[in-house]
């Protein structure tokens, strides 16, 4: 180990609480110069909490972090500038219509005036040296996604960076933009810059890092020598989570297949093919952006399909529209983004455990009242959901739980056969998270089909009957009840690489 | 079940009431300042009958807003249609040569037409329809004139049924009159009052407000949704406009221009959500009506017609403050959770 270095940036006890949740638990991590550090963990182990409480996002809750011997509580976004650390996002924080010499020199002060002259120059020094051949006054938004990530790098080493954080950096790259990236952050070690790469592409760890740090749960795991350790190793300590949780058991027969998919490609995913059957509830596992929320829509017809086959009870369908999915075929989703998707925040709770239903309980498009109190009252007791009252209460003040309870009962009340469960219970508490899986069950055994895509793994080994893994944008493999392990989700999720 | 805490009915009642203050306000001021009888039936009826094509127009615009858009081009299409109502029937010579029923459906489903334009290049484009409405306006705004000869023309001599919808006066009690067009105004509100709380149709109308993306994945074609509303709007748009024709006895090519934003004001002042998702009927016409209360109540006190305006704008942003002010109050409120810190030892 390279103790006899002192540390560019050293975390101590960094400990992170949300309402519910212990994102970080006492992690320590030193990261040194002209080392390239792999921080890995399952989804929620707590790398983006850990990432934040670096670059000043969040004030962590107890710990130290200490730069250039001098330590603090807590980070501010410019006091971690100001100790040059630099924070590269998945999502681009350039600005469109500026040039890539603009943008790298955005907020230095080069002068009275904008100066244009110089800026390229500056640009173009950094380009040469990096070896990339891009034109500083080419503007932002006509280049390519490996380009816009240079730029973003550029604009780091311009400010003189000592600490390099990239997230999930090589996703949006092509093959050979990995390549280049890969030349420029060993440039940048040779430099002496410390470089924290995050990366659920393990192959890429191997190849790039020279320590790689495990988090799982928000607790640390343990730090190795990249030389000295394997995948079967990483994946053991990403994944040796002890599974406490219960789940309710259900008493389903599985019947025959409710839903078929073959080759199905359409919004970004290709060629996915799988079976869902009546009384099962399968599993969807994958790492977020693997493409499960986005062929889910495909299937419930609120994106477009390329090409491949839909089947439901062995009959092939056309599913133009949610309305298709809704109405005509019995299938019915519950989006992961409740909020933004699932519910209608500004309005009551039976408001919108009914609004699914309304064309069926209006006459001549006037909403029968009656008919309307009865469906409502239903799903609000069906729910258990806790609220002063359901005609009055805004979907607005209830707790995510109660939220997700809305969302599930608005879905319930379309009496939908095949039911998509889209992140179920993110971010909802341990007991309304029990209440929804009675529910799942409940579904189940009424011989329904439940299709539940899932970042939490106890929930997917819990819950499920059989699990399909989602690689990058394509289906990596199937898991039966008898080969469920940790192991062998994480082993399919993380394979596959950046497409051509 | 939650009780109503006081303040709860003053934030319900709070336009009301403040329509309330100022009736009384004028009431007492008009004549120790100027001698004028402020609040007496027939001028409390005047107000009401110049009123009521706003409120019509307003019962669109509700619809338009509570649906998440907002429709600049309103004045400009009332004048547009009210040119072309005068042309069909029959212009300054032959007033009323066509039949009354012909010249007003043409005058509604032109209505309809060009508003439901604006729903389908909103439906179909996806931007806000900020810019397609201002586009409209302009187009509308020539095309008022361009139907007129090129000129501004005022058609008079226009059939008498226009009059008996808009203008004619009802004998009320205590020798004071009810222009017909309020009671056309009382019909309407209680019909887009029916349409919006009663109807499949007027839900979705909040929840394409409230959360567009909610809407298509619960499946109703957004864009179809949004198209009825501008088409559901433009038919209380040319109701509206007869109803003015109605009132002043004549159609000119400036008339209506300007009521999209009185109309606008007055629906947000009254608590209409600019945005959607909140409001009702009854906020639009309490707010058109604070404003006319204003209006006619500086004419009272020979105020400056400019600093009515000062004076209306100073209201709208009082109200559009307050009214945001309460909302983030409200959304920090939610955003408390219940319940105590977790233990610090929990592994």
């Amino acid at each position: 180990m390279a103790e006899t270095k002192t540390p560019a940036l050293s975390l101590k006890d960094i400990r992170k609480v949300f309402p519910g949740v212990i994102a970080l638990d006492g992690v320590s991590i030193d990261f040194y110069p002209g080392e390239v550090h792999a921080l890995i963990g399952e989804n929620g182990a707590g790398k983006s909490t850990f990432i934040k409480a670096i670059t000043g996002a969040h004030a962590p809750d107890g710990g130290t972090i200490t730069i250039d011997g001098e330590t603090y509580t807590a980070m501010t976004p410019a006091l971690s500038r100001k100790h040059g650390i630099e924070c590269i996002y998945q999502e681009f924080n350039l600005i469109d219509v500026l040039s890539a010499a603009e943008n790298i020199c955005y907020g230095e002060k080069l002068g009275r005036f904008v100066n244009q002259k110089q800026m390229n120059k500056i640009a173009k020094e950094i380009f040469d040296d990096f070896g990339v051949d891009i034109n500083p006054r080419t503007l932002v938004r006509d280049l390519t996604p490996g380009h816009m990530q240079i730029v973003e790098i550029a604009k780091a080493v311009s400010k003189k960076c000592k600490v390099l954080i990239l997230d999930e950096p090589t996703a949006p790259l092509s093959l050979a933009e990995v390549e280049i990236l890969f030349k420029i952050v060993n440039k940048l070690r040779d430099e002496g810059v410390a470089i924290i790469f995050i990366s659920h592409r393990l192959d890429e760890i191997f190849e790039l890092t020279d320590r790689v740090s495990i988090l799982r749960d928000g607790v640390y795991i343990t730090t190795l020598m990249t030389k000295e350790t394997n995948r079967a190793e990483l994946i053991k300590y990403m994944v040796g989570r002890e599974m406490t949780q219960t789940f309710p058991s259900r008493n389903s027969e599985i019947g025959e297949v409710a839903l078929e998919v073959e080759n199905l490609t359409g919004n970004k995913v290709k060629n996915i093919s799988f079976k869902a059957h009546k009384g099962e509830v399968l599993g969807v596992a994958g790492l977020v952006g693997a493409g499960r929320t986005e062929i889910m829509k495909v299937i419930y017809g609120a994106e477009k399909k390329q090409w491949g086959t839909i089947k439901i009870n062995g009959k092939e369908v056309d599913i133009k529209s949610p309305k298709d999915a809704l109405h005509k075929y019995g299938i019915c989703l519950i989006p992961e983004d409740r909020k933004r998707e699932g519910c209608f925040l500004m309005e009551t709770i039976s408001w919108n455990l009914v609004y699914n239903v309304l064309g069926d309980i209006s006459k001549g498009g006037f909403v029968n009242k009656k008919k309307e109190k009865e469906i409502a009252k239903f799903y609000g007791d069906a729910m258990r959901i806790k609220a002063p009252n359901l005609d009055k209460t805004k979907v607005m003040t209830l707790s995510g739980g109660n939220q997700q309870k809305v969302v599930v009962g608005k879905a319930m009340a379309t009496k939908s056969d095949i039911i998509i469960f889209d992140e179920p219970t993110r971010g909802i508490d341990v007991g309304a998270k029990y209440e929804i899986y009675e529910l799942m069950n409940q579904m189940c055994e009424e011989g329904k089909c439940v299709i539940m895509v899932t970042s939490d793994m106890e929930e997917l080994l819990g819950m499920s009957d059989r699990v399909v893994v989602f690689g990058e944008r394509c289906l990596a493999g199937e898991l039966t009840k008898d080969q469920f392990s940790q192991e062998k989700v994480l082993e399919l999720a993380s394979t596959g690489g950046a497409t051509e | 079940m939650q009780k109503k805490k006081f303040s709860d009915y003053l934030q319900q009642y709070m336009m009301l009431i403040v329509l309330i203050v100022l009736l009384a306000a004028f009431g007492v001021i008009c004549p120790i300042m100027t001698g004028r009888q402020f609040l007496s039936l027939a001028n409390l009826m005047n107000i009401l009958g110049q009123n009521a094509y706003l409120v019509i127009t307003g019962i669109g615009i509700t619809f338009i807003m509570l649906g998440g858009a907002m429709d600049l081009s309103t004045g400009y299409l009332l004048s547009t249609v009210g040119i072309v109502m005068a042309l069909v029937d029959g212009g300054d010579s032959g007033g009323g040569s066509t039949i009354f029923i012909v010249t007003a459906l043409v005058g509604i489903l032109l209505s309809v037409v060009l508003s439901g334009f604006n729903g389908v290049m909103y439906a179909w484009l996806q931007v806000f329809p900020f810019v397609i409405t201002l586009a409209t306006q302009y187009m509308l705004n020539g095309a008022t004139y361009l139907l007129s000869g090129g000129v501004s023309h005022t058609y008079k001599g226009l059939s008498s049924m226009f009059k008996f919808f808009g203008g004619a006066n009802i004998p009320f009690f205590a020798n004071s009159y009810i222009k017909s067009g309020v009671i056309v105004m009382i019909i309407m509100v209680i019909i887009g009052s029916l349409i919006l709380n009663k109807t499949h149709f007027g839900r979705n109308v909040y929840a394409l407000g409230s959360n567009p993306d909610a809407v298509a994945l619960s499946g109703v074609s957004v864009a179809k949704m949004r198209i009825a509303v501008f088409a559901l709007a433009g038919l209380f748009f040319g109701i509206a406009q007869i109803v003015n024709i109605g009132k002043i006895g004549s159609a000119a090519n400036s008339m209506g221009i300007g009521a999209e934003f009185t109309v606008m004001a007055g629906a947000m002042l009254g608590g209409v959500k600019m945005g959607g998702g909140g409001g009702k009927m009854s906020n639009m016409v309490i707010g058109v009506l604070i404003i006319a209360v204003l209006n006619q109540g500086m004419n009272f006190l020979n105020i400056n017609q400019y600093w009515q305006y000062v004076a209306l704008g100073i209201v709208l942003l009082a109200a559009v403050t307050l009214d945001t002010l309460q909302t983030r109050a409200a959304i920090n409120a939610a955003k408390k959770v219940s319940g105590t810190p977790p233990k610090a030892a929990q592994a």
